[in-house]
């Protein structure tokens, strides 16, 4: 925080409230272009929102609409040929620009990543202890108390039995396990942001619990920054301080999360806060929304989520709507917003 | 035990220590004496905390796992590890794998993987139409555009990938679909319409689910019966409407608190 507030902003005319802390990234109108079979596809358009020391900033967004490439982005590990545009400020310095060696030395320390399919992340000819202790070794602790550590953080995410457990090979761990150990590993650089893409989506409920309990923990402690990729509206509701929804590569809605997620003004966002089941009570299976979420290779014109809007207009088939301020702290790209 | 079951598993052991630390019986068994049946229209959830041993009753189930004890009856007549089991059997059971991207190969398009299982199980090949129109159908069916017909597995995102291994699932018609947190890494709109299309097909053809899943909230929405499992055991078997209104264990009291409502954040 006082380290970013040096270099980053640009003029903090007043001081800010304290639970509006000077945001510690801030992205802004980031593109995203993938070479497609048919020339490049825009993935991520003009995307803008912020990351602060000590909140979760959270992306909600259908499958495909951007938000794992977004956070790719700013780690710095997007597919050969991406091709980036707009800025992402890191402290002042804007990674879009800066040297790989750089950008190298930022990731695991600076910005670390949870990835969605840790099967993927995970070597599996290498121990989980060898790969949690990687970032640490690199950095010249000694091999026992790499050993020592790691068993600490293997311990802190919930690995039962880090003694035995660290010496282990990832198929040795079930899904919800290899989970754990991806934390640990963006733990162990002790990052000032981590970014977390759906690093609870196949954990149980109780695990869920203690994951998310853990990041909220080590976020007020440490003052760390967290974007948190998530599909799963309840984990938002119950951890992400400001939430921004995306569809088909753009924003649609930003907020508080709670209040976006209590009572969304963009009819996207109010599908899928009504499509959530209930545990608590027992709810029919929601009606789906019709047609299939828009591909970025086909946007469709206007809003991109006409076509599957029921308050569609004319005017959302050829107007592209804008971001626009429809109370405090709430922005939405919205022809005709729901009355909130 | 049950005439009418389609599939049976009956004192399930797994164990993945050697045979030396068995006999020392220090170490729990991964699954430990686990019973079941499904009736050929059923859908039951399995929910347990993470390492609790539900994938690999579900590996035991299609056939990839051997267990050291126990059997499993599909139709009434033992199976054993999927290269040995009949043709016909194989394609009944059908499992979507909870790490999608790993499960299918990253060289073929998605076209191509889900013609494969047609090569392999002529029989349920769509016959009388082209196979690019029934595939088209099947991708539209789990929500999925045309395009991503010639895409490889690489060039897709999670949510895609899973649904393109539920569509290679479904391609085959199987009697019994294993879905190991199928619907988890899903959007709530995509999954409600996955969750109807999984509640429509058993329905029409009596298609026979077993879920796994850690969220509470769908099972409670698709499950007939649901089966707490805790250390390789289930602790307790009922129906949905009994588990969610009136649980017994204590373990399963304890799953309950800890999900997340949308509600009361
Ligand atoms: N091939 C293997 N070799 C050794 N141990 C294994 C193997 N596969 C699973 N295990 C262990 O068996 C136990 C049960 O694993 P399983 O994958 O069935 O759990 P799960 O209930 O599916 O968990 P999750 O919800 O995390 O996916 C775990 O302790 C796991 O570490
Ligand atoms: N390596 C890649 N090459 C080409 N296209 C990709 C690649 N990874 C993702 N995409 C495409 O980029 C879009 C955004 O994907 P992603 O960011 O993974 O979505 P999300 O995480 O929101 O589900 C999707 O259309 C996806 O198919
Ligand atoms: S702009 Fe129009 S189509 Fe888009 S969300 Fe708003 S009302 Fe629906
Ligand atoms: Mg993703
Ligand atoms: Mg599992």
């Amino acid at each position: 925080m006082s380290r970013s507030s040096e270099v980053t902003d640009p003029a903090p005319a007043e001081p800010r409230p304290p639970e509006e802390p000077a945001p510690l990234l801030r992205v802004e109108h980031l593109s995203i272009d993938l070479p497609g079979p048919a020339g490049p596809v825009r993935v991520v358009d003009d995307v803008s929102f912020t990351v602060a020391a000590g909140r979760t900033t959270g992306l909600i967004g259908e499958s495909g609409s951007g938000k794992t490439m977004t956070a790719t982005a700013i780690i710095g590990l997007l597919p050969v040929g991406a091709a980036v545009s707009g800025r992402m400020l890191w402290h002042g310095a804007d990674l879009v620009t800066m040297a790989e060696q750089d950008r190298r030395r930022l990731r695991g320390r600076g910005i670390a990543m949870i990835f969605q399919d840790p099967q993927a992340a995970l070597d599996p000819t290498q121990t989980i202890g060898r790969q949690v202790g990687e970032i640490l070794r690199r950095g010249g602790m000694p091999a026992k108390e790499v050993r020592q550590t790691v068993i600490d953080l293997l311990d802190r995410v919930g690995v039962p039995d880090p003694e035995t457990r660290h010496a282990q090979y990832p198929h040795q761990y079930s899904g919800g396990l290899r989970q754990r150990a991806m934390v640990a590993t963006a733990l162990a650089g002790s990052p000032q942001l981590i970014l977390a893409d759906e690093p609870t989506t196949a954990l149980d409920v109780t695990v869920q619990a203690r994951i998310l309990a853990l990041l909220r923990r080590i976020r007020d402690e440490e003052a760390m920054a967290m974007l948190l990729v998530s599909h799963d509206l309840r984990v938002m509701a119950h951890v992400a301080d400001e939430v921004v929804v995306m569809y088909a590569g753009r924003i649609c809605e930003v907020g508080s999360g709670r209040e976006v997620l209590n009572s969304p003004a963009h009819p996207y966002t109010r599908a899928l806060v009504v499509s959530v089941p209930a545990v608590r009570s027992k709810t029919a299976i929601a009606e789906p929304l019709p047609g299939s979420p828009a591909s970025p290779a086909e946007r469709p014109s206007g809003c991109p989520f006409h076509p599957r809007c029921a308050k569609a207009q004319d005017r959302c088939r050829s107007d592209v709507p804008q971001m626009r301020q429809v109370a405090a702290g709430r922005q939405v790209a919205c022809h005709f917003p729901e009355e909130m | 035990m049950s005439a009418s079951a389609l599939i049976e598993v009956s004192d399930l052991v797994v164990s993945f220590h050697t045979r030396r630390e068995r006999r020392r019986g220090t170490q729990p068994n991964a699954v430990d004496g686990v019973s079941f049946a499904l009736r050929p229209d059923e859908t039951l959830a399995i929910v347990g905390e993470s390492g609790s041993g539900k994938t690999t009753v579900a590996r035991c189930v299609v056939g990839l796992q051997a267990h050291q004890e126990g059997a499993v009856l599909f139709d009434g007549a033992s199976v054993g590890p999927v290269a040995k089991r009949p043709p016909a059997t194989r394609r009944a059971i059908q499992m979507v794998f909870q790490d999608p991207a790993a499960s299918l190969n990253p060289r073929m398009t998605v076209r191509s993987i889900i013609a494969e299982t047609w090569r392999t199980h002529p029989s349920a090949a769509p016959d009388g139409r082209s196979w690019d129109a029934a595939i088209d159908e099947l991708l539209a069916d789990v929500g999925l555009d045309a395009g991503v017909a010639t895409r490889r597995a690489t060039a897709l995102s999670g949510g895609q990938c899973q649904r393109v291994s539920i569509a290679r699932a479904l391609a085959l018609r199987p009697r019994l679909l294993v879905c190991d947190e199928a619907v988890s890494a899903l959007d709530v709109s995509v999954q409600s319409q996955i969750l109807r299309l999984l509640a429509g097909l058993r329905a029409a053809r009596g298609l026979a689910i077993l879920f796994i899943t850690h969220d509470l909230g769908v099972v409670r929405q698709i499950a007939d019966r649901v089966a707490v499992m805790h250390q390789g055991r289930l602790v307790e078997t009922a129906t949905a409407d009994d588990l969610f209104e009136r649980p017994d264990h204590p373990y399963t009291r304890k799953l309950l608190d800890a999900a997340l409502d949308l509600e009361g954040a």
